[in-house]
């Protein structure tokens, strides 16, 4: 049966172990870099004997490290100076401002011809509910004319 | 070609009377240290070779403003700092509006794709780019020039305009960001 007081050791010693962790994972690239003082490195070699989850953030953490160092490796193109003197020779350094310009004012030709479409969308929505309306007035009208018994003007040349 | 010994003074008077030789010398003399600036940035090699074309037509064409109280190397790398770093900005910009649109069209992410089909070996190259992407510009520049480059810190104080204090303090914050994203990255097993 398990005792409060062996559960209350438990949790002070894992309270205890996961204190140490924190400490040793804010610490580690430090430790790789060897930037630690003899006996602060020793601390931490002596957690890592004891804890596995630690030594594994360590192995993660020196093979990003080592990623680094693989990419020294890489070397630049050999024709680097012959793409240079290429690329001189065929610029043209007046073409950059023009192009420049034109980049600057992009966005303020794509605000304007936005700004433009949505009135002249608001407008032609605004004429058309107009034609709408005066087109209903009308049909109004020709309904009152069609639904007459007689024409007016057959009354008006009766009465004369 | 015969490699001659020159001082950067000379090689600078050289370059701007026209002589293509100096100019060559220059170039090998600092192509490694630039395209590894650029690499290290922007994490793709056709992309830091352009950007280092970039870096020395521009050494080329503004060599007679070049004031003689900085370093030649100081004054190139700094080009190649801020290239790479405005390449980076603009494809973010393009990265941004590409992935507007597949959300729009309901088709997969950049991300997505590349994840996809990636060795464990490339994954963690991915995920190690991106934890260094994630850093602040200043301390991204710093830790990468101490790291890649094996600049010293006057040195990266110079490129990155901040005081030899200043490049500490952000060399030891980038490790410690740095860090706690590929820990984190352990932790949820994605890495």
């Amino acid at each position: 049966m398990v005792t409060a007081g062996f559960l209350n050791s438990y949790c002070q010693r894992n309270k205890q172990s996961k204190m140490d962790c924190n400490k040793f994972q804010a610490r580690i690239i430090f430790l790789h870099d060897e930037e630690l003082t003899e006996n602060e490195k020793k601390e931490m070699m002596e957690h890592m004997k004891g804890c596995a989850d630690c030594t594994m953030a360590f192995a993660a953490l020196s093979e990003a490290l080592s990623i680094l160092a693989q990419e020294k490796e890489i070397l630049p193109n050999p024709y680097l100076f012959s793409k240079i003197k290429t690329r001189l020779n065929s610029a043209s350094p007046d073409k950059r401002p023009t192009k420049t310009v034109f980049a600057r004012l992009q966005p303020t030709i794509f605000i304007l011809l936005l700004i433009i479409s949505v009135y002249t969308g608001t407008s032609l929505g605004h004429s058309f509910s107009k034609q709408i309306e005066i087109q209903s007035y009308t049909d109004e009208i020709a309904l009152y004319i069609n639904e007459m018994q007689t024409e007016p003007l057959e009354n008006f040349l009766l009465e004369q | 070609m015969k490699l001659r010994i020159v001082t950067d003074q000379h090689l600078i008077r050289e370059i701007i009377n026209g002589d293509e030789i100096a100019f060559r010398h220059l170039v090998e003399e600092y192509s490694k240290q630039v395209f590894h600036i650029c690499y290290a940035i922007v994490h793709n090699q056709d992309d830091a070779d352009d950007l280092s074309q970039d870096v020395f037509i521009e050494v080329f064409r503004s060599i007679s403003r070049f004031r003689s109280d900085a370093r030649l190397s100081t004054w190139i790398y700094r080009i190649a700092v801020n290239k790479s770093l405005n390449f980076l900005r603009k494809r973010k910009r393009q990265s941004w509006i590409q992935s507007f649109g597949d959300l729009i069209s309901f088709q997969q992410t950049e991300e997505e794709r590349t994840t996809e089909n990636l060795s464990k070996n490339e994954l963690r190259a991915l995920r190690l780019h991106e934890a260094i992407d994630s850093l602040p510009e200043n301390q991204r520049s710093a830790f990468l020039l101490h790291k890649l480059n094996d600049l010293s810190q006057p040195e990266i104080a110079e490129i990155i305009g901040t005081t030899v204090k200043g490049v500490e303090s952000l060399i030891h914050r980038a490790k410690i960001n740095l860090q706690k994203k590929i820990i984190t990255y352990y932790k949820n097993d994605e890495w």
